[in-house]
C-alpha cells in the first residue's frame, strides 16, 4: 500500500466509514458456523457419542436433555431409540459431502460446456444449447425419479444425479459471459498481444466471470441440500440405515406433534448452512471485485 | 531497419445479416487501398467516422482479414487469424486501441499483463521480465506502478500502460487507432509526445489513425485522406497542410479550428 492509497482510508476509518476489508459480524457468524459444520463433518466419526445405527428400543423417544430428557442423549432418541444427536452428527456428514461434491460437479461440467459453446459457436453450441434448453425444460424431479428408478440406487450414481442438477444454469451463464468478455476490449486486446487463447480464458475470462459463478454456486448449494433433502424424502436418495439431513427431516416429521427434537435439528442445521453459504457468497463476491474493493473506500 | 507494411488492393465488405424483414445489405469499408508504410515512418491516415480507416488499420495491422488484397509485412503474408503462426507475427505489430480502460484486464496487474506479453512469446525468464517490465514502465512514465490495476490509474497512465505492454514486445510496427482520442486535450500531447519519444528510441513505425487532424499533423512523417473507404489524397504532412488538393481534404482542414487570431484572420480572407 502506498501513502496515497493508504491516506483515503484511513481517513474513511475515521469518519466511522465501513472497511470493506474487513467482513461484518454477520459474515463473521456465518463463517464460524460454516466452520463448525465442516469440522463436524471431518471429524463424525470422533465426535459422535453413538454410532448412528445403535438402537435401544427400551429408550425410544426420549426427550433432549435440556428438556428434563436422559442426560446420555442430549438431544433425545427417536422412533427406534437412536441417539439424535449422533445421527444428526452423520447426517450432516452425508448432506455436506454430497452437497460439496454434487455442486463441484455441477459447476465444473456446466462451466466447462459454457466455455466450450463460446470459443467453438457454430454446431457445438447450438448442441450444447440445445441440451441446456432440454434439461431446463424438463422437471428435474422427473429426470431424477427416472434415472434412480431405472438404474437403481447407489451413492455414486445418486451423487451424479444430484450433482447434474443446475448444471444448465452454469452453462448458460458462461457461456453468456464468456461471449461478452469475447466482445469486450480486453480480451481482444490481449488476444492481439499472442496469448494463447487457453490462457486467455483462464487466466483473464474465468476470473472475471467467477464472482458470478462463485454467486451462482452459492445459490445452487442451498437447492442441492434441499434436492437431496427431497429425494431422501421420497425413499429414492440416501437409503437407511445411512442417514442425511433430509432423511431425518423426513423421519422426524412423523413425530413432529409428539417428539419434535427428533426432525426438528435437521432442518435447523439444514436453514442455518444453507442461510451462512448464501451470506458469505454475497460477501466473497463483493471481495472478489477490485473495483467493488476500492469504490467503497 | 524493418518493418515495411505493404497492403495492396485491399477490399473489406461487411455483409449484415438482415433481419426479419430486411433483405441482406453489404458494406464497402475498404475499397481497393493501396498504401506502403516504410520502416520507421508514421504513416497518419485521417477522415470522418465511418470512412474505413480503422477497418484498414485492422488489417494493416493483421487482425482482421481483407475481403481481397494481399497485406504483407517485410515481404511476408499474414498468417491465418488465431493460428499459432499468426500469434508469432502479433510480437512483429502490436495495436494500441482507442479506450485504453477496455484493453486492459480489470483483475490483473499491469505489471503482470506486461509479464504475460513477454511470457506470451517466450522472452526472457521470470526474473528478466520483471527488469524489463519496471524498465517499460519507467520509460513510459509509469515507474513502480506495476502493482496497480488498471482502475487505480487515470485514462492516461491507462494508455501509457497499454503503450508499455505493447511495446514490451518490440514491434517493427504499431497501429495506433485513435489512440489518444479519448483522452484530455492535455494528457493527448503527452501522450503524443511519449509516442515520438518511443519511436525516436525504437525506430518504430506508425500507422497512426485519427480523424483529429491536429494531432495527426503533429506526429505524422505522411498523411493519407480517407473518404468512403477509398484514399483519396496522399503527401508529405506538411505539404497536405499547405496544399491540399482534394476537395475533401480541404473541407477536413477548414473543420479544424484555427491556432491563432491571425491563422483565422488568413482564412476568412481566404473564403472571402
Amino acid at each position: 500500500m502506498s501513502i496515497e492509497q493508504s491516506l483515503p482510508v484511513r481517513k474513511a476509518r475515521r469518519l466511522g466509514m465501513k472497511d470493506a476489508g474487513r467482513p461484518r459480524f454477520v459474515i463473521l457468524l456465518c463463517m464460524v458456523w460454516l466452520m463448525l459444520v465442516l469440522l463436524v463433518a471431518a471429524g463424525a466419526d470422533h465426535l459422535a457419542p453413538f454410532s448412528y445405527t445403535e438402537q435401544s428400543l427400551l429408550n425410544r423417544l426420549k426427550p433432549p436433555a435440556f428438556l428434563s430428557g436422559d442426560p446420555k442423549y442430549l438431544l433425545g432418541t427417536d422412533g427406534l431409540g437412536r441417539d439424535v444427536l449422533s445421527r444428526l452428527i452423520y447426517a450432516t456428514r452425508m448432506s455436506v459431502v454430497i452437497a460439496i461434491l454434487g455442486s463441484m460437479i455441477g459447476a465444473t461440467f456446466g462451466t466447462l460446456l459454457g466455455f466450450l459453446a463460446a470459443h467453438f459457436r457454430g454446431l457445438i453450441e447450438d448442441v450444447v444449447m440445445v441440451f441446456v434448453d432440454f434439461q431446463a425444460s424438463m422437471p428435474f424431479f422427473i429426470i431424477a425419479l427416472a434415472v434412480l428408478a431405472f438404474f437403481g440406487n447407489n451413492f455414486e450414481l445418486f451423487l451424479v444425479v444430484v450433482g447434474l442438477y443446475g448444471w444448465e444454469v452454469y452453462a448458460r451463464l458462461t457461456r453468456g459471459l464468456v461471449l461478452q468478455a469475447n466482445g469486450q476490449g480486453y480480451a481482444f486486446a490481449i488476444r492481439t498481444l499472442g496469448v494463447h487463447p487457453a490462457r486467455i480464458y483462464m487466466r483473464h475470462i474465468l476470473p472475471n466471470i467467477l464472482s458470478v459463478l462463485i454467486v451462482q454456486l452459492t445459490l445452487n448449494f442451498p437447492e442441492l441440500i434441499l434436492i437431496e433433502t427431497s429425494l431422501s424424502f421420497l425413499g429414492l436418495g440416501i437409503q437407511p440405515p445411512q442417514t442425511s439431513l433430509g432423511l431425518m427431516l423426513g423421519e422426524g416429521r412423523n413425530y413432529l406433534a409428539t417428539a419434535w427434537w427428533t426432525g426438528v435439528p435437521a432442518g435447523i442445521v439444514i436453514f442455518l448452512t444453507t442461510l451462512s453459504i448464501s451470506l458469505v457468497g454475497d460477501w466473497l463476491r463483493d471481495k472478489l471485485d477490485p473495483t467493488l474493493k476500492s469504490a467503497e473506500i | 531497419m524493418s518493418g515495411r507494411v505493404v497492403l495492396q488492393d485491399i477490399v473489406k465488405v461487411y455483409r449484415s445479416g438482415g433481419g426479419l424483414f430486411r433483405g441482406k445489405t453489404s458494406v464497402r469499408a475498404v475499397d481497393h487501398v493501396d498504401i506502403m508504410l516504410e520502416p520507421g515512418e508514421t504513416l497518419g491516415i485521417v477522415g470522418e467516422s465511418g470512412s474505413g480507416k480503422s477497418t484498414l488499420g485492422r488489417i494493416a495491422a493483421g487482425i482482421e482479414s481483407p475481403t481481397s488484397g494481399h497485406v504483407s509485412l517485410d515481404g511476408r503474408s499474414y498468417a491465418r487469424i488465431g493460428s499459432a503462426a499468426w500469434r508469432r507475427e502479433r510480437r512483429g505489430v502490436q495495436m494500441i486501441f482507442q479506450n485504453p480502460s477496455k484493453a486492459l484486464d480489470p483483475r490483473m496487474t499491469i505489471g503482470a499483463q506486461i509479464g504475460e506479453a513477454m511470457q506470451a512469446h517466450g522472452l526472457s525468464d521470470m526474473q528478466g521480465r520483471k527488469a524489463r517490465m519496471e524498465e517499460m514502465l519507467a520509460l513510459v512514465g509509469l515507474p513502480g506502478m506495476g502493482g496497480r490495476y488498471s482502475h487505480q490509474l487515470s485514462g492516461g497512465q491507462q494508455q501509457r500502460a497499454v503503450i508499455a505492454r505493447a511495446l514490451v514486445l518490440e514491434p517493427r510496427v504499431v497501429v495506433c487507432d485513435e489512440a489518444v482520442s479519448a483522452l484530455d486535450v492535455s494528457v493527448q500531447a503527452q501522450i503524443i509526445n511519449l509516442l515520438n519519444d518511443l519511436k525516436a528510441r525504437f525506430g518504430i513505425g506508425y500507422l497512426f489513425i485519427s480523424h483529429d487532424l491536429g494531432v495527426v499533423r503533429h506526429i505524422s512523417d505522411r498523411i493519407a485522406v480517407m473518404q468512403k473507404g477509398v484514399i483519396v489524397e496522399t503527401g508529405r504532412a506538411a505539404e497536405i497542410f499547405a496544399n491540399p488538393k482534394h476537395d475533401y481534404t480541404r473541407s477536413l482542414l477548414a473543420a479544424v479550428p484555427a491556432a491563432t487570431p491571425a491563422e483565422r484572420r488568413a482564412r476568412e480572407r481566404r473564403i472571402a
